[in-house]
């Protein structure tokens, strides 16, 4: 059965890139911004969450720890998107709670690779 | 019950008598030492120059006073007459004074002097050298040498020496106000040395117009010398005690502080925002073309697939570049450090060796031996490796990029050489610079934004380690890196 990946991205262009990466091998759903995200998420229950940091309403970082105060969420990984230049311990260490990173601007095969690898 | 202005007028009265100056002299002594006091304690302490002369110049004005509160009190307490003596009394009292003033006026101009690298030892001795003349001339018009009507002699040397004393006086008002230096130490010593000045000034106007004789004149003049020394005192409170300089300076520094601080974090955010800002459509851009090359929006043919993939090798070097502004101002804000581990050289070495480009012949050699170890941060030496490799590559056409690697007892040498068009030798000494080109930006064929250096250098300077660079131009560079060998 193919697994569900909700992609949270503000960035129209991006989220709809990542949508043709990722439909071929699982079911694909989009947000535009946290509040949608969280809706969206509590949901379908996805697998993966791809979740861009910085976005308007609630941000990357917020919408992770709703992920992960819900209990009902704790089977769902999170991938976070970011285009700061932050490395990567230190970067998983302030999400607190994300499973991997992806840092802007990356090749399609590094987000196949990622979401396969945290489902893993 | 005496009115205040009845007062005033008894008190000058007693003050133009012979009582009345030994009183007032020996105020001013008393002032005097204790100001000696202060400077002796303070130049022990810090041995500074301007403390020397202000010392000298204190103890020279006190030694003045005490030469008169001398005679006064002969005259005063055992009823000797004076005249005899006032001629050589007041040659001294004078010339102690001036003398004095010279050092005090360059003292408290020592600040400004330092500013302005005006060599105040120069000054000094210029203007007692001066002085001593006019001491030579004086002492011969005294003891009787040269000629001079015997009546005009007192009227003539006291007359120089009021109008020596007013020019020392105003020196340092002259100066201020000429470098327009108006802190709170500098007006200070202004006020005190215009108060001061009045009384040569009264002096002078006494002598020239009615021979000395005024005796309104000599009243009116008696309060300012005293007036002077307490100004004096302040200035020499503010020096050394208060240390009015140091504070403005101090506030000065505060608020450049607070704004370079500012600028910093300014800078921060600005990188950090022009990073988010420019990484966002690169990521689009990137992600369409990679999805176009993998015919994700149906076949391609050969020429479309090339130019989709020069767009691609564009785009690449667009984003390197931002990645290098973005090192570059992570190293400035010094928050980078180092996670060192045993490292193979060759391998690490092997990993960075990158396909050439076909319209290149050259070769990348690979000499590092295999079981040579260094003790380094991976990703950042790698990071040196890529950007010397890169620049060889960019700058050679024919010939070879050769590694080469040692070990000596402790440190290890490497070394990155090409046979490229080298760098002329008036652009060595700036490689290492932030954003410095080799070529004018006009010129450039090469590209890039002149970090890549200046980033190798900052990461082998965190490592303790050095680099250097040798070059000739059309026969190749060598940069060498000596790190040391922890064991």
């Amino acid at each position: 059965m193919k697994k569900t990946v909700v992609i949270v991205e503000d960035e129209i262009p991006i989220a709809l890139a990542e949508r043709l990466i990722l439909q071929d091998e699982y079911i694909v759903h989009l947000a535009h911004d946290g509040d949608q995200a969280l809706t969206t998420i509590n949901k379908v229950k996805p697998d993966v969450v791809i979740l861009d940091w910085m976005m308007p309403k609630k941000n990357g970082l917020e919408v992770c720890q709703a992920i992960r105060a819900n209990a009902a969420l704790k089977h769902t990984k999170v991938v976070m998107v970011t285009a700061k230049n932050t490395p990567r311990d230190e970067f998983i260490g302030i999400t607190n709670g994300a499973d991997d990173y992806i840092a802007k601007p990356f090749e399609p095969i590094e987000l196949l690779h990622v979401t396969k690898q945290v489902l893993r | 019950m005496i009115s205040v202005l009845t007062f005033y007028h008894k008190f000058n009265h007693f003050l133009s008598t012979t009582s009345g100056e030994l009183l007032k002299r020996s105020s001013e002594l008393l002032f005097l030492i204790f100001a000696c006091y202060m400077v002796a304690s303070e130049w022990i302490r810090t041995r500074a120059d301007d403390l020397k002369y202000l010392l000298i110049g204190f103890s020279s004005l006190a030694a003045a006073k005490l030469i008169s509160v001398f005679f006064l009190a002969q005259n005063v307490f055992a009823g000797i007459v004076l005249r005899p003596y006032l001629d050589y009394i007041s040659v001294a009292d004078n010339f102690l004074e001036i003398g004095a003033l010279v050092l005090i006026s360059s003292a408290f101009l020592y600040p400004l002097h330092k500013k302005y690298s005006i060599s105040l030892r120069k000054k000094t001795y210029v203007e007692l050298a001066v002085i001593a003349a006019l001491f030579v001339f004086t002492v011969l018009v005294v003891l009787n040498v040269l000629p001079f009507p015997f009546g005009t002699r007192r009227k003539v040397i006291l007359t120089i020496m009021s109008l020596t004393k007013f020019a020392i006086l105003w020196f340092p008002i002259y100066m201020i106000t000429k470098k327009r230096e108006f802190t709170i130490y500098n007006k200070a010593v202004m006020k005190a040395f215009a108060v001061y000045s009045f009384t040569p000034f009264i002096n002078t106007v006494n002598w020239i117009f009615y021979s000395g004789q005024n005796q309104d004149l000599v009243a009116l003049a008696y309060p300012f010398p005293f007036i002077g020394i307490i100004l004096f005192s302040r200035v020499l409170f503010l020096k050394l005690v208060d240390k009015a300089t140091l504070k403005e300076e101090l506030i000065d520094t505060k608020r450049k502080y607070v704004r370079e601080k500012e600028i910093s974090k300014m800078k921060d955010e600005f990188v950090s925002t022009v990073s988010h800002e420019l990484r966002t459509p690169l990521t689009s851009i990137k992600l369409y073309l990679s999805l176009f090359l993998q015919e994700k929006f149906g076949k391609i043919n050969q020429t479309q697939k090339e130019t989709l993939e020069l767009l691609s090798s564009e785009s690449s070097r667009l984003t390197n570049l931002i990645n290098d502004i973005l090192t570059e101002s992570r190293f400035d804000q010094k928050k980078e450090s180092l996670k060192l581990k045993q490292v193979s050289l060759y391998t690490l070495t092997e990993s960075c060796i990158m396909p050439l480009t076909e319209d290149k012949k050259i070769a990348i050699i690979n000499n590092i031996p295999k079981d040579l170890n260094v003790h380094v941060d991976h990703d950042k030496f790698k990071q040196v490796l890529i950007n010397l490799l890169t620049n060889a590559v960019k700058h050679t056409d024919t010939g070879a990029i050769t590694f080469s690697a040692k070990h000596r007892s402790d440190s290890v040498l490497l070394r990155i050489s090409d046979t490229g068009k080298g760098i002329a030798s008036e652009h060595l000494p700036y490689i290492f610079d932030k954003f410095y080109q080799a070529e004018g930006h006009m010129e450039r064929t090469t590209g890039g934004l002149g970090l890549g250096l200046s980033i190798v250098k900052h990461i082998i300077d965190m490592h303790n380690g050095t680099i250097h660079v040798s070059s000739e131009p059309s026969k190749g560079t060598a940069f060498t890196i000596v790190l040391p060998d922890k064991k």
